[in-house]
């Protein structure tokens, strides 16, 4: 049992370090801190300085310009990033939909999406949820009936993170509704979303922002050549995509820097108030360092190429965490937090209202809390 | 970074765990109730002769020297196990603190299994004006059966660390049984002259030793819980998996399942903690980590050892089922760290572990 790092893995931390210090523009890195929104064209440009650094895909191969970290660099990599903070490589092209190009994509389709999604030159959005497809993915109903060169798709999509910024969206789609089961019957396609027949609409949710949407499809026509992998088989690329959702997913360093916030609104509050509040966030923090030692468990234990259930432990603890912290956040920063940027008005002073109802859904998307308990039981406990 | 335990740590475990399963089956634990000793002299011997009482005895004092980790692999088998021999007092802090005080005749006695050492209590007890200490310790674990109790006093001489013989006329012992099964006992201590006793250390060292039994104690009980979470999850899965109820094995109810889960994070997280004490056990800067892995452990006890006596459903409620004795000791073990918000004051005080810019 050894689970401190190497001093190569330490030499590298100094070197993410000093590059987010030298590179990470400071007005960005105040908005991440300050938990605001951040704009496409900084988003875009962030990625574009790590693409530049050859770090923008950690967890592609080095033949398609992957960095060749080992996990545990990996692992680093991304803390770096939740602590500095800064941006993420955006998931959907780099964690999602590029390991399965790469793994189950045409040479052509790799030549054409992989180095534009590394470099962000085409924003993806992920087209799973249904309205009546959620936790229940395989349920999904959008069609696609081929038809010469094309398939012809119909249907509506929901929940698409950013899908107002997105080129092209990798989708579900049904097309064989007879199949013997749900899940035989679903094909993987790439849509680009300035074909006809497209319509994304804004969904506003409850901190006021617009980040997730609806797709709605009517008679879209894509080129069999965007289909990913075998006809109806969909559904085995969809779980090799999750699977690599999964991982990661603890972000303690977004929660680290919430406590921070709310350590700081705290001290400035009356003793009592004060001592109440640094209690309560002594809970969340002892979580945090012991749930790292959880993560990096769970990281040392890693082999290559095998989803471990146990992550979903990393996901569970580390979103309840994140809300707890945020919650404690609103509440340590008093009034000065009850305004909330609204679309169309003045930005609000602070966004620890819009924080904390952003991360109710935190419990909901990437496997919902108790759909990872149920993995839990059955995987880990065989229940 | 490496996952699995070393080929040592590994033999360590499966001797502990062997000697334990061929040796203390959960019946032969429970009769040690309405025994007079309440705990196993055999046991005891047996484990003198793996050489497991001088574990955490200095190298330089002829022992093994087990670092946290091997400590804590110990502490967790005899956890999963049950065990109710007084290895924390005395084959883990009374070793420690008679090998670095030099009394190398009585640490030869503890450990060889000859002589009993209990530490009475982590509070430091008032030495009046005159010189002689007056003081009753209540639930004193293990006292009942101890030859010898380490006590730290501080009066008008300063701080010490002192050795009494439990036989002396100015004590006296009224022997008991805890919740948790475990022998106890509360000692009356009537003007014990000061003078007449064995001062194994004073001032800073007595501090220092006093430090290091509080570190030692809060890693032991730590991995003990952690062995006895593990045996709880692991009998109510298969509590679960066997007992049929609407025509199914309960374990097919999701409302089980998801609090089965929980139990399992509880778990990861508590085994995670006790890693952490382990790793710093030699680090004095490292107070804060202990004070969140002692939150944890604490937390996580309360969820698990709760969870399985609700998942039992009746049978987790009686005295002869093994779950019952898992939550009382886990309960006793929370009161003893102190609960999760005493463990969150201590925490804030020392300013928290989050620190960023």
């Amino acid at each position: 049992m050894d689970l401190s790092f190497s001093l190569e893995d330490l030499a590298f931390r100094d070197e993410v370090r000093s590059f987010l210090r030298d590179q990470l523009p400071a007005g960005l890195r105040q908005r991440m801190s300050e938990g605001r929104v951040i704009s496409k064209s900084d988003l875009v440009e962030w990625q574009q300085t790590l693409n530049a650094r050859g770090w923008a895909t950690p967890s592609w191969p080095k033949a398609w310009g992957g960095p060749g970290w080992s996990p545990v660099q990996r692992h680093m990599f991304l803390d770096e990033l939740h602590s500095a903070p800064a941006p993420e490589p955006l998931s959907f092209n780099v964690s999602m939909l590029g390991p399965v190009l790469i793994e189950y994509g045409s040479e052509e389709q790799k030549q054409r999406f992989l180095p534009r999604a590394a470099n962000l030159d085409d924003w993806w959005a992920q087209g799973f949820s249904e309205p009546g497809a959620g936790s229940d993915l395989a349920a999904l109903r959008t069609s696609a009936v081929r038809s010469g060169d094309d398939y012809v798709v119909n249907g509506q999509k929901i929940w698409q993170g950013m899908a107002q910024h997105a080129d092209w969206m990798f989708t579900l789609v049904r097309t064989d509704p007879t199949a013997p089961k749900r899940q035989m019957g679903i094909t993987f396609l790439l849509i680009d979303l300035r074909s006809p027949g497209i319509s994304i609409r804004p969904i506003i949710t409850m901190d006021g922002r617009h980040e997730v949407n609806e797709v709605f499809l009517d008679d879209v026509r894509v080129p069999v050549a965007n289909r990913v992998g075998l006809e109806n088989q969909g559904w085995t690329y969809a779980k090799f995509l999750l699977s690599n959702e999964r991982t990661g997913i603890a972000r303690l360093g977004m929660t680290k820097r919430l406590i921070a916030r709310a350590r700081a609104c705290a001290l400035q509050l009356a003793p009592a108030a004060r001592d109440d509040i640094l209690r309560h966030l002594a809970h969340i923090e002892a979580g945090v360092r012991v749930l790292e030692i959880t993560q990096l468990r769970i990281l040392a234990a890693q082999q290559p190429g095998v989803p471990d259930p146990r992550s979903s432990i990393l996901k569970v603890k580390g979103v309840e965490l994140r809300q707890a912290a945020s919650e404690i956040l609103l509440q340590a920063a008093g009034p000065q937090a009850y305004e909330m940027s609204y679309e169309g008005h003045d930005e609000a002073p602070m966004e620890a209202a819009a924080n904390f109802l952003t991360l109710r859904a935190a419990s909901i998307y990437g496997g919902a809390s108790e759909v990872q308990k149920t993995i839990l039981a059955k995987s880990v406990l065989g229940l | 970074m490496r996952a699995e335990l070393t080929e040592e740590q590994t033999l360590l475990r499966e001797t502990v765990a062997r000697l334990l399963a061929d040796t203390y089956p959960f019946e032969a634990r429970r009769a040690l109730l309405h025994s007079p000793d309440g705990w196993s002299r055999d046991l005891w011997s047996a484990m003198a002769e793996l050489g497991l009482l001088s574990l955490a005895v200095p190298e330089e004092a002829g022992g093994l020297n087990a670092g946290g980790i091997e400590l804590a692999i110990v502490a967790e088998a005899l956890g999963a196990a049950l065990s109710a021999e007084p290895v924390l007092p005395t084959a883990v802090s009374a070793v420690r603190m008679l090998a670095a005080t030099g009394r190398m005749d009585t640490l030869e006695a503890l450990t060889s299994g000859q002589s009993i050492v209990s530490v009475g209590t982590e509070t430091w007890l008032e030495v009046a004006a005159d010189g002689h200490l007056t003081a009753e310790l209540v639930s004193v674990p293990w006292a009942n059966t101890a030859e010898r109790l380490l006590l730290f006093v501080q009066g008008p001489d300063g701080t010490a660390l002192i050795a009494v013989d439990t036989d002396r006329p100015e004590i006296t012992r009224r022997a008991h049984r805890t919740f948790d099964g475990l022998a106890a006992a509360d000692v009356n201590i009537q003007a014990l002259n000061m003078g007449t006793t064995d001062v194994l250390a004073d001032g800073d060292a007595a501090r220092q030793l006093h430090r290091e039994a509080r570190t030692l104690r809060e890693l032991w009980l730590a991995a003990e819980a952690v062995g006895l979470m593990q045996v709880a999850l692991d009998a109510t899965v298969e509590h679960l998996k066997s007992r049929v109820q609407f025509g199914k094995p309960l374990g097919e109810f999701q409302a089980l399942q998801h609090r089965c889960a929980e139990m399992l994070i509880a778990l990861e997280q508590a085994r995670s903690a006790a890693i952490l004490a382990a790793s710093v056990l030699d680090d004095p800067s490292a107070e804060r980590d202990r004070a969140a892995a002692s939150l944890v452990i604490t937390e996580s006890a309360r969820i698990v050892g709760q969870a399985a006596v609700q998942l039992h459903g009746g049978i987790g409620v009686t005295d002869e089922h093994k779950v019952g004795w898992i939550f009382r000791r886990l309960t006793m073990i929370g009161l003893l760290l102190g609960d999760a918000d005493e463990q969150a004051r201590r925490l804030a005080q020392l300013g928290g572990i989050v620190d960023l810019d």
